[in-house]
């Protein structure tokens, strides 16, 4: 009996720690169920209509071919894409090529008139894309098919059709040519996408952490010591962030080169423009700490409300899969993430190739982010006296 | 060498210093005594310049306090009542970082370190991580790192909480080597004990306010009783404590009596009573006056309250 008397004692000390400890709490219920929240809003599990926002895809016909139009038809049905469609003309082909540059095109489904079969007439189709992400392009080509099959039913009840002699006799009927738009030199298309995400989620969360030793310096009683020189509280906010860029900095290009050593990432040849994305994305993080430390009262409480918020951002900002993957709402969410403008950048400089000039707009919202996101830390700082 | 004039400080409604007015001059080793909570480290960070006052003025030499500008040995030397010091870098490492912070560099800084770390007699351990050294050790490096940029003030804030009583001398002996050389001190503690053994004057602490001020023998002089007898609590002992409040003051503790004999009373009378109760002579204390017992004036409430 008194046995069990020590272990409901020792049971009883267990839980009032466990209330006391202002982590534990959110961390084991509240940013669980969060997340679930969240994730079932992203993949629109409260309400099945919700489809997602859909890749961003132009169809052009030029064919006059009923097959054509019913493919182009069962393109623009299919909730996955977000279709648009156009006229095509010679100068069009180009636009769209620099729509998919610019990426506000991932494809673009080009219907051409083809040559007369003993069986049906042709249909020629062109697909010019940016495959940057393999979930995406795997999604596109999968409905590609499908439309295909929709638009040609003839196919499905064609003679000796085992799957070998289907496809034999779907490239005769249907010509698909693919032109891979950006990143064709791109070695290891994937690992672009990969290293980064988790690149930018593990950044966010060693910077975090730099950022709450605020906490432990002020318990310490290190700040009056410093205060008590010719230290300002500027000084040790400018110096938090210093070197939470650096360290951002270091962290970034260690696991860029970590990408290219294992998977074949080109990094060296593209380091001039990938340099000024992560200096921009480590200072925009490294902002995003400082605030946390703001805005709560302890290190253990800053951590769970910066794991909780690195999650979401990481999935939202499309740090673990395609942003357009998820619902329209959702997909302008994610805009206000700096995960999504930081895996812009990345995608940008390493996949697309993009040009000083193109990465401009995300390193400018990165840095604008950075600076306002600092001022209100900075403000914060000082309204809730944190260094002294 | 230090001026506060009417110094009040406030945090929302409660009053951490209520309008202190004080002198503190050059060389002088002055003491903050008073009980937890009595407002003395936030006298001290006001003094640092780690606050400012929500009125009144306080002065360091010519300057506010806090100044950035002064040259490093006009700006005071901060002893903060936690152990100030990063736990993972060495003795050196963490003397060089705040040697820095003071604007020391190269062979300047190289020399103030060598020399304070000579001084609290820790040179062979300045390879070593804080987190290896005793508590006493590491309550000299936290008074060793205030040093560093001469500074012609020291402000201590309970500088030996939680030290056995010979690191404790250490430390001691090293303020008052200081003080000998010049340095102004202001020492704050709960410790009559060190408080009147350290301190040329004493201002005496509570609620906020400075109620005395002055050295040991100017303070005792307040106490209208050349000595004080204490006694348990007892059913017994409360009928004489209601007899003796005819004699002198009585204060009431939970589990202390103690009594204050006016000026005229005599102790024979004390003692005809305590017979007169049957109260074996071994439960009374009789102490000289003292600081403790000058608070105990003071405040109704012992310093350890």
């Amino acid at each position: 009996m008194n046995r069990l008397r020590t272990l409901l004692t020792l049971v009883r000390k267990e839980f009032a720690l466990f209330r006391r400890d202002r982590a534990a709490l959110p961390l084991t219920f509240l940013i669980p169920a969060g997340l679930i929240f969240i994730f079932g809003e992203i993949f629109g599990l409260r309400n099945p209509d919700s489809a997602p926002g859909g890749i961003p895809v132009a169809a052009v016909n030029h064919s006059d071919q009923p097959a054509a139009a019913r493919i182009v038809e069962a393109l623009a049905k299919d909730p996955a894409l977000d279709l648009g469609t156009g006229e095509q003309t010679e100068s069009a082909d180009e636009a769209l090529r620099e729509l998919i540059r610019q990426n506000r095109l991932r494809f673009a489904v080009i219907l051409s008139p083809g040559e007369s079969s003993g069986v049906l007439r042709g249909v020629h189709l062109r697909v010019l894309g940016n495959p940057r992400n393999a979930v995406e392009t795997q999604t596109f080509h999968a409905v590609l098919q499908r439309a295909v099959l929709a638009g040609l039913p003839e196919l499905l009840g064609a003679p000796d059709a085992g799957d070998a002699g289907r496809s034999t006799f779907l490239s005769r009927l249907v010509k698909v040519e693919n032109e891979q738009v950006t990143g064709s030199e791109v070695k290891a298309p994937s690992a672009a996408s990969v290293v980064g995400g988790w690149a930018v989620m593990f950044l966010l969360f060693s910077l975090t952490i730099s950022s709450t030793s605020i906490f432990d310096e002020k318990k310490a009683g290190l700040y009056q010591r410093m205060l008590s020189g010719s230290v300002t509280r500027s000084q040790l906010v400018l110096g938090k962030f210093c070197w939470g860029m650096l360290l951002g900095i270091v962290q970034l290009l260690t696991l860029f080169f970590t990408g290219q050593f294992l998977f074949g990432l080109d990094i060296t040849g593209r380091l001039p423009l990938l340099l000024p994305v992560c200096i921009a994305a480590s200072a925009a993080c490294t902002a995003f700490g400082m605030l946390i430390a703001s805005v709560t009262s302890s290190a253990e409480s800053a951590r769970s409300l910066a794991t909780f918020l690195i999650l979401v951002m990481s999935a939202l900002g499309g740090a673990w899969f395609p942003v357009s993957l998820m619902p329209e709402f959702i997909q302008q969410i994610a805009k206000v993430t700096i995960v999504f403008w930081t895996m812009e950048g990345f995608t940008g400089v390493l996949w697309a190739g993009h040009s000083a000039r193109e990465i401009l707009p995300c390193l400018a919202v990165l840095s604008g982010t950075a600076i306002a996101v600092m001022l209100a830390a900075l403000w914060r700082f000082r309204r809730a006296r944190a260094f002294e | 060498m230090l001026s506060l004039k009417a110094v009040t400080k406030k945090y929302g409604g409660f009053t951490a210093v209520d309008g202190i007015t004080l002198d503190i001059g050059r060389g002088e080793f002055f003491g903050l005594l008073g009980p937890n909570g009595a407002g003395k480290s936030t006298l001290i960070s006001l003094i640092a310049g780690l606050h400012t006052p929500d009125s009144g003025s306080v002065s360091v030499g010519d300057a506010p306090p806090g100044a950035k500008h002064r040259n490093a040995c006009h700006r005071p030397g901060l002893v903060p009542q936690s152990i100030a010091l990063y736990e993972e870098l060495t003795a050196e490492q963490n003397l060089r970082f705040f040697g820095e912070l003071q604007g020391l560099y190269g062979t300047k800084l190289r020399y103030r370190v060598g020399e304070v770390l000579e001084a609290v007699q820790l040179t062979s351990r300045r390879n070593d991580r804080l987190n290896t050294f005793s508590g006493g050790m590491q309550r000299r490096l936290n008074l060793a790192a205030a040093l560093l940029h001469q500074p012609e003030l020291l402000l201590c804030d309970e500088p030996t909480a939680g030290v056995d009583p010979q690191a404790r001398n250490a430390i001691f002996d090293m303020l008052e080597s200081l003080n000998r050389g010049g340095t102004t001190i202001i020492y704050s503690t709960h410790y009559m004990e060190e408080a009147a053994r350290l301190c040329s004057r004493i201002g005496i602490m509570h609620h906020g306010r400075l109620l005395a001020g002055g050295t040991v023998a100017e303070l005792l002089t307040r106490l209208p009783f050349d000595e004080q007898i204490s006694f348990p609590v007892t059913p017994a002992t409360a009928a004489l404590a209601a007899q003796l409040a005819g004699l002198g003051k009585v204060i009431s503790e939970p589990e202390q009596y103690h009594f204050l004999p006016s000026a005229g009373s005599r102790l024979s009378t004390f003692f005809t009573l305590t017979e007169s109760h049957g109260l074996p002579p071994q439960l009374f204390t009789l102490q000289r006056s003292t600081l403790e017992a000058l608070f105990l004036h003071l405040t109704g409430r012992t310093l350890r309250e």
